[in-house]
């Protein structure tokens, strides 16, 4: 901690900041209709934090629990590709496919379907998350070095018990590094459905869109803020529980 | 069952790659209940290959393989069995003690009443003030330590050692052989020990096979005669030394036979 207070450490961002920020103003002044005054954008956020905070709660919401299902799919496929080798012939193909397909695309078709409610988004948080994980789920559990597993092979360990005890546990900094990415796509995620939903009730999605059909750009820009103070609050909460999950892996 | 712990008969087995290389040919090879007995041999010359296939991890393309009685994976599955391979293959996320306590975990049927008390087994073992460390805290000498009592630590009838003590220098090679030479006149166990140092074969064995390359095959079994324990002083007496140039000589012969320069 003593190392983050040293000036040494925080001072070129701070210089950095002061800088873009008076870019950002100068900008604004010029060419009012592309960038809006940061004072603007402040008291737009403080004027109805109500508002703000409403409509952040619903894309969190949206994004976590999406972020749930996917992770949850996406493990248990992991489990199932990594033990069955035919599985894997037959879903990996697929699961690449669906991952070079751009989600945006496939997010309008989603709320055609699914109407405006919570579930295309839901749908379309977990598709993002899905693949990360399964990919670096499945190269986790089939980490475990051959010597260990001769090791538990020669006690007749069983598949279930080879899986418990040191796939699983093994995969876990390949299912970090996974989750690292995956936290801060899924409101990503959560937003591009929104956008896509037209009308969709809430969510920093719909209040940028209403904002900006009505060219309010301080109000777009601070929801836009929002949403990067919320990825980067979240990408912080998976580091500090990695940390803790995987001091082990730290040498000393 | 007879007094072999180990009895190979006919071994033959071909690696499965492109290569084809005889890996074993014709391996008869009886090792008697409580021995210590080492394989040595140069690179290649199927020793590895010969522990896989006691150990049930591997299934020979010809011949018959019996140990305690029964096949490998049988005695496998009771539980007969104890593998130290080359790397310690300890899991970094488990402390030393739960590092050794995983295997009574699994297979839980079989286990052998009553276990040994771990923390004694690894303070027995020097490993006492180790036991709520990790693997990446200890030195590769304790690690390997820590893998030698794990597979002690299931009283297995019969332990299987690969060149566990390969990656160690040469003094900490030598404290690792004293304390596997204590631990196993204490608890007992048909050993069957994969090394390629003639000082290691002659210090540790009852019996040394020799074996040649190409196509993997036993050339010779020589048995020490020399009492145990195996003090520093008998290491430096001439019959110990006699024993080391005869196993050198053999192994040479081995070589020659191939035609490769040695």
């Amino acid at each position: 901690m003593k190392r983050v207070l040293h000036p040494a450490y925080w001072a070129p961002l701070a210089v950095l900041l002061v800088l873009l920020g008076v870019l950002w103003q100068v900008g604004a002044d010029r060419m009012p209709y592309l960038l809006p005054p940061l004072p603007d954008v402040w008291s737009a956020l403080t004027t109805d934090p109500g508002y703000f905070l409403h409509n952040s709660w619903v894309t969190l919401r949206e994004a976590l629990l999406g972020l749930l299902i996917g992770f949850v799919a996406a493990f248990a496929l992991a489990i199932l590709v990594s033990e069955v080798t035919l599985a894997r012939r037959a879903v990996m193909p697929i699961a690449v496919v669906l991952n070079v397909t751009p989600l945006v695309a496939i997010a309008p078709a989603l709320v055609v379907a699914f109407g405006f409610g919570s579930a295309p988004k839901l749908i379309i948080t977990g598709l993002i998350c899905f693949f990360p994980i399964l990919i670096n789920a499945s190269v986790g559990l089939r980490s475990v070095p051959e010597p260990v597993l001769q090791v538990f092979q020669s006690v007749h360990a069983s598949r279930w018990e080879v899986l418990r005890h040191l796939r699983i546990p093994g995969s876990l900094q390949y299912v970090f590094a996974a989750l690292q990415i995956v936290f801060p796509l899924s409101v990503v995620g959560a937003v591009v459905a929104e956008l896509s939903a037209a009308g969709s009730a809430a969510g920093l999605g719909s209040v940028i869109q209403v904002a900006s059909s009505m060219n309010r750009l301080a109000t777009v820009w601070a929801a836009i803020f929002v949403l990067a103070l919320m990825g980067s609050l979240l990408l912080l909460l998976v580091t500090v529980v990695e940390r803790r999950a995987l001091r082990w892996h730290e040498p000393r | 069952m007879t007094g072999a712990a180990i009895d190979l008969r006919g071994i033959g087995r071909v690696h499965e790659d492109a290569t084809r290389v005889v890996a074993l040919d014709g391996i008869d090879l009886e090792v008697p209940t409580g021995r210590f007995v080492s394989i040595i041999g140069p690179s290649g010359c199927g020793k590895s290959t010969l522990l896989r296939i006691v150990a049930g991890l591997e299934e020979p393309d010809a011949g018959e393989v019996t140990v305690c009685g029964t096949t490998p994976r049988e005695a496998a599955e009771q539980k007969r069995l104890g593998l130290v391979p080359q790397q310690p293959a300890l899991l970094p996320w488990l402390t030393v003690l739960d590092n050794v306590s995983l295997p009574a975990k699994v297979n839980r049927r079989h286990n052998r009443e009553p276990l040994p008390d771990m923390r004694e087994l690894l303070r027995r073992a020097g490993l006492g003030d180790a036991v709520h460390q990790r693997p990446a805290q200890l030195s590769g000498g304790m690690r390997q330590r820590v893998a030698i009592v794990r597979a002690f630590g299931l009283q297995p009838d019969v332990l299987l050692l690969d060149e566990p003590f390969s990656a160690l220098d040469e003094f900490t090679r030598e404290a690792q052989q004293q304390q596997l030479l204590e631990l196993w006149e204490e608890r007992g166990a048909t050993v069957l020990f994969v090394t390629h140092s003639i000082l290691e074969a002659v210090r540790l064995s009852d019996s040394v096979v020799v074996m040649a390359p190409r196509p993997g095959r036993i050339v010779d079994v020589v048995d020490i005669d020399l009492p145990r324990p195996r003090t520093q002083e008998l290491i430096r007496s001439p019959e110990f030394h006699a024993y080391e140039l005869g196993l050198r000589e053999r192994l040479r012969d081995a070589f020659e036979q191939n035609g490769v320069a040695s």
